[in-house]
């Protein structure tokens, strides 16, 4: 016990000398966040750029419509000014309204009005499931009046006065601030699985340095060691989730309702599973240029597939499939069904599907090293 | 008691053959030097002795105690000087030595005396608290063996402590090994420097490839390739010097004149030193300068295998 803690504090010593192992734990958690500050902690409302090209009674109310909500800032737009705006961020979204759009509505097939959009699929699904309903509305009065455009204009007004029309369907909170924390989460996943392994690999580095062969000619057990290891990682880890998700709900006011103990769990399990990838990367690589390059070309990749960067319904069925062997998918999809309001009973298969990775890993790193102590190369 | 016995131990490295057949007995209270050339397999052997790495046959008892069975008890009591620097960077000095002495169970006022004393040992006090990041190649070398010997171990193995460094540091070194003894431990050195191993040890083993290829002490050593003593003299002029008056002395084997300088190979058993210069005094002759040159162990490794130590 004692030689534990004597290990763990040289480790935790060793971690806060290095600049560069702050500078990475600073990180982990500033880029994360400011990545929720600046991609849609400004203004609450998305900018959306329309282009009418109908410029008919229901296109202009349908695009007033979206002011009213004040979810929405509309900005008019040129049409050769669109992928422009929308490229560079000066909006969020576009719109465009077809030519001869009252008329089809009135002919009951309303063309869908054509979203453009760069922000990812979340700002576009929540813009179009509002125009959705919008336009099911209009749909459904066009139905109703048979294509007479005097009955039709008579009950859109009707509908347009009436008290319940001024109530806006939005889907309110799959929103974006949740949208945003998940994908916020994402990057932090992403850089704690580079965190977790930079401590894995003081293994390897205090090979290189040769401590590791004074180390081991003392009475000192490699089990030891190795748990020493693991727990320091451990702590660190818990730190920077802890300070996280502090951080989005105390200080930004973004809660997770009562769930952030769920994400916390969530992330813990995820985290332990992270340590267990390093070991395991650890205990195969033979040396610290190896294990970087290995680390790397395993955390970037699997990242993308499990979506961490992006909402998995965007990638191919094939990659979706496959993304069911990557830890960081069970961890954003844990994510997701807690921000949509489930609890820790809708997520503990998640959890427990981690820890299996966890182990397994750990397990395969075990196994590697207890190997290369009989071949006598573990030193 | 014998501190170190190694028995027909072999060591492979896939196809390399490491150690082949290696016999060792180190006693205690000695300074043991192990001398061989680059890849000899001296390393391999300590690693051995320190329990570091497993071998493939023979057996090995450090303190009496079979190593693959009391490895505690032998780790314990050992301490290492490795061949590369193993210090922590980042570290103050005392921290490095209280860190690998607190593994060995030191703690409280016992460790801090103990570091402090180690790197008094060593000439670091004053650098107790800088890390070895910003130290010269000497210093680091010399907080290396602070390192290993804080815990007082009955054997302290150094491995080639002098590699890449300037001569004062070395001479520190070389004194600090010879005090360590002094206080009771036994030492193993390891050296590609004849003149190291010439200078401090009590018993030296040359090895190469892998094969103890001599044993015993520097005289032993040095006889095992020459039965011959040369002396060279050399005198203002070689008039009225009579080569078969020479080699009329009893012992003298050959005698050769060269310039002024006649070249006596004399058996080395007998004791004819006397005689000779006896007999320049008594023609007369002044002697300018006088030479013995007695074999080193560069000439007994040269002699075995034909190959310079170093290149
Ligand atoms: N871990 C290893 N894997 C493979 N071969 C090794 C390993 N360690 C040593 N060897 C080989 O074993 C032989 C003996 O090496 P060793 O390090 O013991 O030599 P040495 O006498 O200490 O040499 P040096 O003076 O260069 O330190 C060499 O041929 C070396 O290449
Ligand atoms: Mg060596």
């Amino acid at each position: 016990m004692r030689e534990l803690f004597l290990v763990m504090g040289n480790t935790s010593k060793l971690f806060f000398r290095r600049k560069g192992n702050i500078i990475l734990l600073i990180f982990s958690i500033i880029i994360p966040l400011f990545f929720l500050l600046f991609t849609y902690g400004g203004s609450e409302q998305l900018r959306i750029g329309v282009i009418d090209k109908d410029k008919s009674v229901i296109s202009s109310d349908l695009i007033n419509s979206l002011e009213k909500t004040d979810k929405f800032k509309v900005v008019f737009l040129k049409e050769d000014e669109i992928n422009d705006k929308v490229s560079k961020g000066k909006v969020d979204s576009a719109i465009v309204i077809p030519q001869r759009f009252e008329e089809e509505v009135l002919k009951g097939n309303p063309k869908d009005v054509e979203i453009v959009s760069i922000k990812g699929e979340e700002t576009t699904l929540f813009l179009k499931s509002y125009l959705d309903r919008k336009i099911n509305v209009l749909y459904n009065l066009s139905k109703a009046s048979y294509g007479n455009k005097e009955n039709f204009y008579k009950m859109y007004n009707l509908y347009k006065n009436s008290p319940f029309s001024l109530k806006t369907y939005i889907v309110e909170d799959i929103g974006k601030t949740a949208v945003a924390t998940t994908r916020s989460l994402g990057f932090f996943i992403m850089f704690l699985m580079f965190s977790t392994f930079n401590i894995s690999n003081f293994i390897l580095v205090e090979k290189r340095d040769k401590t590791f062969y004074r180390i081991f000619a003392s009475p000192l057990k490699p089990r030891t060691y190795l748990v020493s290891n693991f727990f320091v990682n451990l702590i660190l880890t818990v730190f920077q989730i802890a300070f996280i998700l502090a951080f989005i709900t105390f200080i930004l006011n973004l809660g997770f309702t009562k769930a952030t103990f769920d994400i916390f769990l969530v992330l813990v399990s995820f985290g332990i599973t992270s340590i267990g990838l390093s070991l395991m990367i650890v205990a195969f690589s033979p040396s610290t240029s190896y294990s970087n390059t290995l680390s790397t070309l395993i955390i970037t990749p699997t990242c993308m597939l499990g979506g961490v960067f992006w909402p998995l319904y965007l990638m191919p069925e094939t990659l979706q499939r496959v993304s069911d062997f990557i830890p960081q998918k069970w961890a954003i999809d844990a994510i997701e069904k807690i921000q949509m309001g489930g609890s820790l009973s809708d997520v503990y298969m998640n959890i427990i599907i981690l820890l299996a990775f966890a182990l397994t890993f750990i397990l395969l790193g075990i196994y590697k090293i207890k190997t290369s102590e009989k071949m006598g190369d573990f030193i | 008691m014998k501190i170190v016995r190694m028995e027909d131990v072999i060591k492979r490295f896939g196809d390399v053959i490491a150690l082949d057949n290696v016999n060792l007995e180190i006693e205690e209270g000695e300074i043991y030097g192990l001398l061989g050339p680059n890849g000899a397999g001296k390393t391999t052997a300590i690693s051995i002795i320190c329990g570091l790495l497993n071998f493939d046959r023979g057996e090995v008892y450090v303190f009496d105690k079979n190593i693959r069975k009391e490895p505690e008890f032998i780790k314990k009591n050992i301490g290492i000087v490795p061949q590369d620097v193993a210090i922590y960077g980042d570290l103050t000095a005392y921290e490095n030595v209280a860190f690998f002495a607190s593994l060995y169970g030191l703690k409280g006022k016992e460790l801090k005396e103990s570091v402090e004393m180690s790197l008094e040992f060593v000439g670091l006090s004053d650098k107790a608290k800088e890390v070895p990041n910003k130290f010269s190649g000497g210093m680091k070398r010399r907080l290396n063996i602070a390192c290993a010997i804080a815990h007082r171990p009955k054997l302290v193995i150094m491995d080639e402590p002098t590699v890449g460094i300037d001569p004062q540091s070395r001479n520190h070194i070389l004194e600090s090994t010879k005090r360590l003894n002094e206080m009771g431990s036994t030492i193993i050195y390891t050296s590609h420097y004849m003149e190291e191993v010439e200078a401090i040890c009590t018993r030296i083993s040359i090895m190469d490839h892998g094969k103890v290829i001599a044993e015993g002490t520097k005289e032993e050593l040095t006889s095992m390739v020459t039965d011959v003593n040369t002396v060279y003299i050399e005198i203002g002029s070689i008039d009225g010097i009579k080569e078969e008056e020479l080699k009329g002395i009893k012992g003298v084997k050959a005698v050769e004149i060269r310039d002024s300088t006649i070249k006596i190979t004399s058996l080395k058993d007998v004791g004819n030193f006397d005689d000779i210069i006896h007999y320049f005094i008594s023609k007369n002759i002044p002697i300018r300068n006088l030479r013995n040159e007695i074999p080193d162990l560069e000439t007994v490794f040269l002699t075995l295998t034909g190959r310079k130590l170093r290149d």
